[in-house]
């Protein structure tokens, strides 16, 4: 049995108590027989001699009789009695002489044999002698021997009985003794039981607590921690197997931190190494984050992390983005780096972490001087070129124009009809220039927009008054419905008049008949223009394109040609409004173009 | 017969603009780039300069702001011809001293228009005074 283990401790405990408790069974045993041997002392050898002495009284007391029989000359019966009896007698002699157990027996039964053998000597005598004189002889001779052989036998019965008490006497101090050890005994089993049970269950426990204090240590993600136990037990396994199981947490935590860091370190260099300044804020608006492009932007040398971002940025304007991530639309900002003035367009994004108990604000300040510079140049372009179509443009319309005034001479009817094509198409390509460089003006920001209070009724009066004649030839209803008075919006009159006449300039050009329908109205926050015609209608695949530039709906006429600009033109001056554009229409059953502005007093936070 | 100085880099407008300007009953001489608008300018001392902006070796910027620092050339009317449209340009024109600012491509119609409405009519008939004057002196 290996005592190392758990269960050989328990057992050890167990046979060390087996053990005791056998012997004190043992030798409570031993006790009893000592007990029962002394009962058998008793009964067997002092009881025997006492029932010898008896009977050998017995046996001679008849004898007596006999004799007494005999001196009445019953001669016979005396003889026999007496010699029948003196055979008793020897026969318990000799049984009493073969249970010779205490000290002295001996030399009374020697006593009692020699004195026995004098009384039956004596009888002989008796017997042969005379009537007369065996008077005398049983007076003188046998009757004293016989309370001679009497008392000696009482002597013999006494010596046995008094064994018998002190035998009785030794059996009960034995079995008080017994009674006392064994109370003992079994007091200094329990005594010894207790100790050894403590001793054990503190041995047993004393790793489990260990064990325990390592564990807890380890919870507590204390993976440095080795659990110490001592013993070989099964707990000192668990222990080892334990310590083995951190060994490899530690290693499976280094591994994930090595992979975390490494991550963090991908991440950072991602982070720092994006051209884009980027900033993220905590919920109080402290800096989290920000990358090595923001610090250059903003010149920051110093660690600013934990710092709130006014403190390290004095931006307000991009604050209010921090603040309100998802509020306002991207925009864009003038901000100088390396002396040089850059452009660029800020967006933030709340991020919620899993468990919606950090809210971070990442801001990305997106670099798009390039861009603005691309578009500039576009722009730049698209006016260079207007600009170089200009000039030709004045020559071939001028030229033109002399020759079929004939100015410089009569023309013929054909003459004549070529040369108007061609002054048309002048006229043409004179407003796709117009057109062309009103559009790179306001897409690259260069037409100041005039806001201010404005009746959206007057505009569209205004508006239409040239028109009305031109309708009133094609043979279309021109109206405008006015459902609403003081339609006020918050716009720019010239640049909404462009719109509504571009959009009844193209009612008008492509309708042959019918009406044209021109209404304003209040929408909550917003002011709605709508002109509607019942004309041929947009076919559903250009509806969706035709704000877009060069764009015209398939069935064109060649007469009905525009530059294909006036609807993108529109739509970036609404655009420019925080408005919107839009088309409904049904082939066949004519367009509604609607668009909406602002309405006066609730232009601030008007997009959607 | 008033005389009018068109002054642009580009032969074609030079032709056209010349043609509308004659058969509109004008006397009309040329210049093709700034530093000879300036000269002929000072030579001729016409009645009315139409002025491109976008000209060689001298723009047009300048060239009005020279005739208009020159006593002797500070009367002329000028009226600006160009391709360019932009409303700072039209600006600085007009605070230079331009009469007016037709944009390129213009109808003959305004050409015409915006002349006759700035030509130096009585300019001329001041001079033909003065002429008066300098034979009545001789």
């Amino acid at each position: 049995m290996n005592i190392k283990t758990l269960k050989g401790k328990i057992l050890l405990g167990f046979a060390v108590m087996i053990l005791i408790l056998t012997g004190v069974v043992g030798w409570s045993i031993y006790n009893f027989e000592s007990l029962s041997n002394a009962i058998n002392d008793i009964l067997v050898e002092n009881y025997r001699s006492i029932k010898a002495s008896d009977s050998m009284v017995e046996s001679i007391e008849r004898q007596d009789s006999a004799l007494l029989l005999l001196l009445r000359s019953t001669e016979e019966q005396g003889q026999e009695i007496f010699r029948r009896n003196e055979k008793e007698f020897y026969s318990w002699l000799a049984r009493a002489e073969d249970n010779i157990t205490i000290k002295g027996e001996g030399a009374i039964l020697e006593k009692i044999n020699e004195k026995y053998f004098g009384f039956v000597s004596n009888f002989d005598q008796f017997y042969n002698a005379e009537e007369d004189q065996r008077w005398e002889i049983y007076n003188q001779q046998l009757l004293p021997r016989f309370n001679e052989i009497k008392n000696d036998i009482r002597e013999l019965r006494e010596i046995n009985r008094q064994a018998m008490v002190e035998a009785q006497r030794s059996a009960n101090s034995r079995a008080n003794q017994a009674i006392i050890y064994t109370i003992g005994l079994a007091l200094l089993v329990i005594v010894f039981s207790l100790i050894f049970a403590f001793y054990l269950t503190k041995q047993i426990l004393r790793p489990i607590k260990e064990l325990e204090k390592g564990i807890k240590k380890v919870a507590d993600r204390n993976f440095q921690q080795q659990v110490e136990v001592a013993s070989e037990d099964e707990i000192g396994v668990l222990a080892d197997e334990f310590n083995e199981m951190i060994a490899k947490l530690q290693e499976y935590e280094k591994l994930n931190v090595k992979k975390l860091l490494m991550e963090k370190e991908k991440s950072e260099a991602v982070v720092n190494n994006l051209s884009s300044p980027l900033i993220v804020t905590d919920q109080d608006h402290k800096i989290v984050l920000i990358n090595e492009t923001a610090k250059k932007l903003f010149s920051i040398n110093k660690d600013v992390i934990d710092t709130h971002f006014l403190e390290v940025i004095q931006a307000e304007e991009i604050f209010e983005y921090i603040k309100n991530p998802e509020a306002k639309e991207k925009k864009t900002f003038k901000l100088k780096k390396d002396d040089k003035e850059r452009h660029y367009r800020i967006s933030t994004r709340r991020v919620i972490d899993e468990d919606e108990e950090y809210q971070f604000t990442v801001t990305l300040l997106e670099d798009i001087t390039r861009l603005k510079e691309i578009d500039s140049m576009k722009s730049e372009f698209v006016s260079t070129v207007s600009h170089e179509f200009r000039t030709p443009l004045t020559s071939m319309n001028m030229g033109l124009n002399m020759v079929i005034n004939e100015d410089t001479g009569e023309l013929n009817e054909e003459q004549r009809e070529l040369l108007e094509a061609a002054y048309e198409d002048v006229e043409r390509l004179t407003e796709l220039v117009s057109d062309l460089l009103d559009l790179s003006k306001i897409e690259s920001g260069r037409i100041e927009m005039e806001f201010d209070k404005v009746d959206i009724n007057d505009i569209i009066e205004k508006t239409l008054n040239p028109f009305y004649k031109q309708a009133e030839e094609k043979g279309i209803a021109l109206k405008f419905k006015q459902s609403e008075d003081n339609v006020f919006a918050y716009a720019d009159p010239s640049k909404i008049s462009w719109v509504i006449s571009n959009l009844v300039g193209n009612a008008l050009r492509y309708a042959d008949e019918g009406k044209i329908e021109v209404d304003a109205e209040i929408k909550g926050r917003r002011v709605l223009v709508s002109v509607a015609d019942n004309g041929p209608g947009i076919p559903r695949e250009y509806q969706s394109k035709i704000f877009d530039k060069f764009v015209r709906a398939g069935n064109d006429k060649d007469e009905k040609s525009g530059t294909g600009l006036g609807l993108a033109i529109s739509k970036e001056i609404i655009t420019a409004h925080n408005g919107r554009i839009w088309v409904d229409s049904e082939e066949g059953e004519g367009s509604t173009f609607s668009f909406y502005i602002p309405r006066f007093g609730y232009q601030e936070g008007e997009n959607e | 017969m008033s005389k009018i100085l068109v002054v642009d880099d580009e032969k074609n407008i030079r032709l056209v603009v010349g043609k509308s300007l004659e058969k509109a009953g004008f006397d009309v001489d040329y210049a093709v780039d700034g530093v000879q608008a300036v000269e002929k300018a000072n030579d001729i001392n016409p009645d009315l300069i139409l002025l491109d902006l976008r000209l060689p070796k001298m723009n047009g910027f300048l060239v009005l702001e020279a005739l208009k620092s020159d006593t002797s050339t500070e009367d002329i009317p000028v009226i600006i011809l160009s391709a360019l449209s932009e409303e700072d340009d039209v600006q600085k024109a007009i605070s230079l001293g331009a009469e007016d600012f037709l944009v390129k491509p213009t109808s003959q119609c305004d050409l015409l228009s915006a002349v006759e409405a700035n030509v130096r009519v009585e300019e001329t008939n001041g001079e033909e005074e003065k002429k008066e004057e300098n034979n009545n002196e001789e």
